[in-house]
């Protein structure tokens, strides 16, 4: 267990340093000058100097890298060169709007995909179920900028139900999740769906049924749970899919979170902060892997007594 | 009257024309505390009439075609949803062949025992009561048992505690579903001894479906033997095995495996169990049967009382080369 | 399958509760509010109300120091002051200032300011707050994006260089006076002063703030900055120390950060934005532009102005082949440029020379050229290419303007035999290469103003002598001795007529050298509410919403 732990730490370590260094090369390969970004089209060369002094980018990559090591060692993500504020600063305000409005697609998604998986798993080849499964089938082919967009239109700006966009309270984020849901919960009803249908057959349901358990209780307690264990898996490696729905959802609404935050500092070319949501998703990402190898063990008692 | 009377039953699998009979025309009856041995061959249909009598068999492709299976007075294929569930572990309690596979394994077994308890008798569903049926089975240390997982059991351990579930209800009559097949020799032995132990305290009928008769003489009062969907032989337990009567069940009590036997010398039964739908015409048995005659490929035999309470489904039951 | 009924309608349930938790309130208010509410009290101001706007990007900073960008500079305008501002149109009137005076030899300005001026902070502003602003502005260790501007400032290099503690041109001999000092006669400085790098900053504030200056700004203008959330929400309060009512009649402005045009259009026809998009590009999305223009709903509301800035062509005058007036010459004849403004619904306005039409000396006589492909296909035969040539077409990936117009390019120069690339890279790869020496073959770019000059188009970009390896404002590396020496000419000349005529002259010389094809001048739309006024745009600013008011 032991080993197993420490293996996985140095290997999310390297992961890390792994992105920030890919980044930073790959960041440092882009054409421009930054300092051109920074002051606009008609700087002096004069100003482009000082620039160039101030953010150091005149030293070598490798030093450069370096600094920008010690720093992060430090906990200091640095500062934007555009508006100057703190990379962390920036990351920790956007944070709550992301995480809530994660959270609440995954709540939609899952309180959707775990009935419907289930349901058509119980009743396969029925009308319900070949429905569901053209529904699952278009709902995965959604490409998640066009349908945020039509969410928006539809339900925002033809009909009036919800705000077309920014986050002022609540209703703000109802929209932007159920668009980031739909994208998802087609495919997670499918997946619970496959694994319902295994999980079914075993004798462990018979088992339960001969009982005298309800199909409800059979379905949603000793069949669910199992159905689950994979995927759980996928969620986890998910959590990178889910990052770009994310930043997708989040233009669209103008919702001022980590997906507006990266895609703003590509656009203005602002390495610092690139750095950092860069940084950050591989964080959720590693991170995502130690939830699901915790909530894998809990789920799954098999698997915490054979490691 | 009986605790449970099965009469006529028939179930297929698939619908109209694709439609495949598993049982065809299956009678059974079994009185409050006796044992009655169900015996054949894998794919003879014992299984299929066991999981049919709390009405288990996924519909579909499973479909019951006819007849009746009263228990208890009421007939089951005529239950509604939420009577058949009062029924299931309520009054027919099941234990099935593979106990690793039927636990559930992600709920510790104490939580498995205590919702058998839960959905028939919440009054009891406590710790106390979960130990005590752990006890009643003989799972040793019984209060850190239940906090087990079922992958922390060995085979036999399962096996007691699917029991100790199946008992929980306190119901009437008792499915043993090959209970013993995927255990080693020993603990088989032990089983067996351990359901006789609760019939005897407890009461209950047993349903034992099995293809080894050897373990059937230990416990059954009756013994009913299934070939390809039909009963081909029936009779009190120990005049059944003394003097087996069909050519069948001659060939099935050479074939069973005593703990003093060497197992290389066991006979197997020549040629194959018929795949369903494929059953031959006449006597189902005739292409397998040592003592076949042309006759037999004819006409499909009736199951006759021979004798007070043998019943046999073969004519030439009394010629002299079988008795031979 | 009533056992399915039963689990889905206990599942429904379920999912029934569960989303009545979720305030689902409709937004309810009818958007459309068809009756014009302007009527007859438009022409009255009124105080109060909240001015919603939006933005597609970020506020970058409220430093004006730092926030040399279209996006900011109307928030800039909420802050602060400079000593000189424009009327309605380009004309300068005193600003903090209340008059000035320019030496005999224009080189020494004396300003008096006015008196009682408080920053926000509630401190009275005195004139070494100006020197204050000014060093800071020049101050290398700052690294201040307007600091060239002022480079003109007497003593302003030795102080960049680190040789003096101080500008020397730059003094407070009384409290209330400023003199500014130049190296050299300047005819455009006054327009200078009112760029943000000069706007007053109280020195306190600056240094106690540091570099959050840039989101607690303090200053002398109209409102303050009450709230800034930053990527989310601004929100501007009235300022209780500024003494003019007439540029207060809104009680707040709140801004939200973030969206697209799109999205704020949806918005604003919604009813939730008071003006539909603030940004200097045209303002309305322009695949939505002809929609909103024939929408009855929008008439008399579309609120535009020619703005100064131009989109041209630039061939590289020392790469093959454009080193050929006969090629460039080819190039002006070759593409329509009406096309292209049909293209982009008549959003724009198609150019002959240089000048933009709000800049003084627009030159409505310049002589330019008209398309004639068959003009083109002779010139490029005279000039040794009968068959035309392959280039490579620079441009900024994703530009809305620059996008549809290189598609409409790219065919007309094949219809004369040109094959052009297409080469679309980022805006900082764009201005790298195209300012560094024998890079850029042709590219799509534009120019637009930093103050109503025509030096500020043609001295900059057209001007040989301030050809640079890299860094190069003259894009096109044209180099006319002729040009050049208009240039300096113009450059010190004190009669604003006659300086005007040289730069025409310069326009005309450029414009028949032809190192560029002048594609279009952009036009600045705004979409108004009808319970908005005072919004008329401003051909240098653009919004003002200092001056804007809302019926209750």
């Amino acid at each position: 267990m032991i080993t197993r732990l420490f293996r996985r730490l140095i290997w999310s370590v390297v992961t890390l340093l792994g992105t920030v260094l890919l980044t930073f090369f790959l960041l440092n390969a882009v054409p421009g000058d930054v300092a051109r970004v920074i002051a606009g089209s008609k700087a002096s060369p004069d100003v482009i100097k000082e620039i160039h002094a101030k953010y150091h980018l005149d030293d070598p990559v490798w030093q450069r890298f370096a600094l920008y090591l010690n720093q992060l060692a430090h906990g200091d993500l640095g500062h934007s060169y555009v508006t100057d504020q703190p990379v962390a600063e920036a990351l920790l305000t956007r944070l709550p709007t992301t995480i809530a409005l994660t959270a609440l697609a995954v709540v939609m998604w899952v309180a959707l995909a775990v009935p419907l998986g289930a349901l058509t798993a119980r009743f396969r080849d029925s009308w319900f179920d070949r429905s569901t499964l053209v529904v699952a089938t278009v709902s995965l082919s959604l490409p998640a900028f066009w349908l945020a967009r039509m969410m928006q239109y539809w339900f925002a700006y033809k009909l009036g139900w919800f705000p077309i966009g920014f986050f002022r309270s609540f209703r703000d984020l109802l929209l932007p999740a159920a668009s980031l849901a739909i994208l998802f919960v087609g495919y997670y009803a499918r997946l619970i769906h496959t694994n319902m249908v295994e999980v079914l057959d075993s004798p462990y349901i018979r088992a339960a049924r001969a009982k005298g358990a309800s199909e409800t209780r059979v379905l949603f307690k000793h069949a669910l749970r199992n159905a689950m264990i994979p995927v759980i898996t996928i969620l986890g490696m998910d959590v990178a899919g889910l990052l770009g729905g994310v930043l997708f959802v989040e233009n669209v609404f103008a919702l001022p979170g980590i997906g507006t935050l990266a895609v703003q500092s590509v656009f203005n070319l602002d390495p610092p902060v690139i750095m950092g949501t860069v940084l950050f998703s591989a964080i959720l990402v590693v991170g995502a892997n130690w939830a699901v190898d915790l909530l894998y063990g809990w789920i799954d008692p098999r698997i915490k007594s054979a490691s | 009257m009986p605790l449970l009377e099965i009469r006529n039953l028939q179930i297929d699998f698939g619908h109209g024309l694709k439609a495949l009979r598993a049982v065809d025309g299956v009678a059974l009856s079994l009185e409050p505390g006796k044992t009655l041995g169900l015996v054949g061959e894998s794919g003879s249909g014992k299984s299929v009439t066991a999981l049919a009598i709390a009405r288990l068999l996924a519909c579909p492709p499973a479909v019951y075609a006819g007849g009746e299976i009263l228990l208890a007075g009421r007939d089951v294929l005529r239950l509604r949803a939420a009577e058949l569930r009062q029924i299931r572990g309520g009054l027919v309690s099941y234990v099935f062949q593979e106990p690793g596979a039927s636990l559930n394994p992600v709920f510790r077994i104490g939580g498995q025992i205590k919702e058998a308890l839960q959905l028939h008798r919440p009054e009891a569903a406590t710790d106390a009561e979960v130990i005590r049926l752990l006890k009643l089975v003989g799972i040793p240390a019984p209060e850190t048992r239940m906090k087990s997982y079922p992958h922390e059991l060995s085979g036999g351990m399962q096996q007691r505690v699917m029991i100790a579930m199946a008992l929980a209800p306190q119901p009437k009559l008792l499915v043993a579903d090959e209970p013993t097949t995927a255990l080693d020799v020993t603990i088989q032995a032990q089983i067996i001894e351990l359901l006789a132990q609760l019939r005897q305290q407890l009461g209950m009928a047993i349903l034992l479906i099995t293809h080894n008769l050897g373990i059937v003489g230990d416990i059954a009062d009756d013994v009913a033997v299934m070939y390809a969907g039909q009963i081909v032989e029936q009779g009190p337990a120990h005049d059944l095995l003394q003097r087996p009567l069909h050519p069948y069940t001659q060939a099935l009590m050479k074939s069973v495996p005593t703990l003093a036997a060497d197992a290389e010398r066991l006979t197997t039964i020549s040629g194959q169990v018929p795949r369903l739908g494929a059953f031959p015409t006449g006597c189902r048995f005739h292409p397998r049967c040592p003592v076949a005659r042309p006759e037999c490929s004819q006409a499909p035999p009736p199951l006759a009382e021979v004798e007070p309470r043998r019943w046999v489904r073969c004519p030439y039951w009394n010629s002299p080369s079988l008795k031979a | 399958m009533n056992e399915f009924m039963r689990l889905t309608i206990r599942i429904l349930l379920v999912i029934a509760v569960l989303l009545s938790c979720v305030p689902l309130g409709t937004s309810g208010e009818a958007a459309a509010d068809l009756s014009n509410s302007s009527g007859t009290n438009a022409s009255i101001p009124k105080r109060g109300g909240t001015l919603r706007l939006a933005l597609p990007s970020d506020v970058s900073s409220l430093d004006p120091d730092f926030a040399f960008d279209t996006i900011s500079a109307p928030f800039l305008m909420l802050l602060y002051q400079g000593l000189v501002e424009y009327d309605d149109g380009l004309k300068l009137l005193p600003g903090l200032a209340k008059d000035w005076s320019v030496s005999a030899d224009q080189l020494t300005y004396t300003f008096h300011l006015r008196p009682g001026i408080r920053f926000s902070n509630g401190r009275e502003m005195v004139a070494a707050d100006f020197v204050f602003t000014l060093e800071r502005n020049l101050d290398p260790k700052l690294a201040a994006l307007t600091e060239s501007f002022f480079e003109g400032i007497a003593g302003a290099k030795d102080f960049r260089a680190g040789k003096t503690p101080h500008v020397r041109g730059i003094r407070a001999p009384h409290g209330d006076t400023l003199e500014i000092e130049l190296a050299a006669p300047d005819p455009t400085f006054l327009y200078i002063l009112t760029l943000p790098g000069a706007f007053v900053v109280p020195h306190e504030a600056v240094e106690k703030s540091g570099v959050s200056f840039a989101t607690h700004p303090v200053g002398t203008g109209p409102y303050v900055l009450k709230q800034w959330r930053r990527g989310g929400e601004m929100r501007f309060e009235r300022n209780p120390f500024f003494p003019e009512a007439d540029r207060q009649y809104l009680d707040a402005i709140e801004v939200q950060e973030g969206g697209d045009t799109t999205l704020h259009l949806m918005m604003f026809e919604r009813g939730e934005l008071d003006i539909a998009d603030i940004t200097q590009e045209p303002g309305i999305p322009v695949p939505d532009f002809l929609r909103i223009q024939h929408n009855p709903r929008w008439r008399g509301l579309i609120e535009d102005i020619s703005a100064a800035s131009n989109w041209y062509l630039l061939l590289n005058t020392e790469l093959t082949p454009f080193d050929q007036l006969t090629v460039r010459q080819a190039m002006n004849y070759a593409i329509d440029k009406d096309k292209i403004v049909r293209l982009l619904h008549g959003t724009v306005i198609p150019a002959k020379g240089i000048l933009p039409p709000p800049i003084p000396g627009f030159n409505p006589e310049l002589t330019g050229y008209s398309y004639d492909p068959a003009k083109a296909r002779q010139l490029l035969a005279a000039a040794g290419y009968p068959n035309g040539f392959a280039c490579k077409l620079w441009l900024e990936a994703g530009n809305p303007l620059m996008e549809p117009a290189a598609a409409a390019i790219q065919y007309d120069l094949a219809q004369v035999g040109i094959k052009a690339q297409i080469n679309p890279v980022t805006l900082p790869a764009f201005i790298d290469s195209s300012e560094r020496r024998k890079t850029v073959q042709c590219g799509l770019t534009g120019w637009s103003q930093d103050y109503p000059d025509p030096s500020d188009f043609l001295d900059t970009q057209f001007n040989g002598s301030r050809i640079t390896e890299e860094g190069c404002q003259n894009v096109t590396f044209y180099n006319n001795p002729k040009v050049n020496a208009l240039f300096a000419e113009a450059a010190t000349c004190p009669d604003v007529n006659r300086r005007l005529r040289i730069y025409q002259a310069a326009e005309q010389t450029i414009v028949s050298d032809a190192p560029v094809v002048p594609l279009f001048y952009q036009r600045v739309f705004a979409l108004r509410q009808p319970w908005l006024h005072g919004v008329r745009l401003h051909p240098v600013l653009y919004f003002r919403f200092e001056r804007m008011w809302k019926d209750q």
